[in-house]
């Protein structure tokens, strides 16, 4: 009798293998045969990690992340202010099953890109149950704190703090503490909340919410 | 029903093993087979699972038969192997392989998690080549595919940390 191969087990089983794979793996993956090839890919576009610079336009970037952002679970970005406006008129109109963004760059203020963002994620959420983690990693531009607005926590309520679980604002920041308690008293999910600047350190176990 | 019976079980080849019950219960499949029909007095054939892999299942079950949290023990993906559990699964491609569709035909979850965690490592820190080797598989992209491949990669826009 021949020996058992990896080609023997089952389709599902040979895909289960994927979720202990890193993105780093999964690309090696996708490059052995067409099966290999057919088989890995919706892994490794579950956690993509982009960092966007100016020339990205004209590479076939664009047309991947619009072919494959309906597999994207988890977004690591990375991109500066004046490039901002080229990812959103170069990235897809929603991402149906990202649930977690991590941010990261330098802006001058003004958070229109991130309530953007936020409202293109989140997935359907009947089926994703919506955001589950948010990090912003935000450096203004030369110096000084970076300061979120209102009408930021306003999307950030109604679009994510039914059910976010880990929120994070690192970096210089600067909030307005009541817009804090708002966010807050609607995220009945969220068990880790860290936010640098102004309110430093906040712990939510040990906070009144 | 007493928690110290014992349950007769058939591998393919129709060798019998007879087992504690607690130890089939790690098994969902029988698990729930046992409850439903409960215990027959009869052996019960599992014509999928050959003698000497029936042998290691049982290793694995019994070795884990008093783990609090049995069912959940490896449902942490980034978590290392445990010795014992490394020691288990230093055993040729074929074994293996031959486990990974016992443990899923039985519904072994911990072991389906530890065994396919166990090929994952033999992908690891891998070129497309080192992997075809250790899989045994021929490349069969064409090179125009290839270079498809090598874009699509994106390798001109993830971070290379």
């Amino acid at each position: 009798m021949d020996t058992t191969s990896f080609e023997d087990l089952p389709y599902e089983v040979q895909e289960y293998v994927g979720q202990y794979l890193d993105q780093w793996d999964l690309r090696a993956c996708v490059g052995v045969s067409r099966a290999w090839r057919t088989l890995f890919h919706s892994y490794l576009w579950r956690h993509v990690r982009i960092v966007w610079r100016s020339d990205m336009r004209q590479t076939n970037t664009p047309t991947e992340l619009k072919t494959n952002c309906h597999l994207i679970h988890s977004l690591g970005l990375t991109c500066d202010s004046w490039h901002a406006p080229d990812f959103f008129a170069s990235c897809p109109p929603t991402f149906p099953f990202l649930t977690s963004l991590e941010f990261k760059g330098r802006f001058y203020g003004g958070n229109n890109e991130f309530e953007e963002l936020i409202k293109r994620g989140g997935g359907l959420t009947a089926i994703t149950g919506g955001w589950k983690k948010l990090v912003f990693c935000v450096k203004r531009e030369w110096e000084g704190m970076y300061e979120y607005g209102h009408s930021f926590f306003d999307t950030l309520i109604q679009h994510a703090a039914p059910t976010v679980e880990v929120l994070r604002f690192e970096g210089p920041s600067d909030t307005n503490s009541t817009d804090i308690s708002r966010l807050l008293c609607s995220a009945p999910n969220l068990r880790e909340f860290r936010i640098d600047g102004y309110l430093s350190g906040y712990d939510i176990v040990n906070s009144d919410w | 029903m007493s928690a110290h019976s014992q349950i007769l079980l058939t591998s393919s080849e129709g060798t019998e093993f007879l087992i504690d019950r607690d130890i089939a219960d790690k098994s969902m499949l029988l698990k729930c087979m046992l409850e439903d029909i409960g215990e027959i007095g009869q052996a019960v054939p599992l014509p999928n699972v050959s003698g000497p892999i029936l042998t290691k299942v049982i290793e694995y079950c019994t070795h884990h038969r008093d783990d609090p949290n049995f069912l959940s023990a490896n449902d942490d993906v980034t978590a290392d192997i445990d010795e014992w559990d490394l020691e288990y699964c230093k055993v040729d491609q074929g074994t293996l392989y031959e486990l990974i569709l016992a443990a899923n035909y039985l519904d072994i979850k911990p072991l389906m998690d530890l065994t396919c965690k166990t090929v994952a490592n033999m992908i690891k820190a891998k070129s497309p080549e080192e992997i075809r080797k250790t899989f045994n598989i021929t490349n069969d992209f064409t090179p125009e595919e290839e270079d498809q491949v090598r874009r699509e990669n994106g390798k001109d826009w993830v971070d290379e940390h």
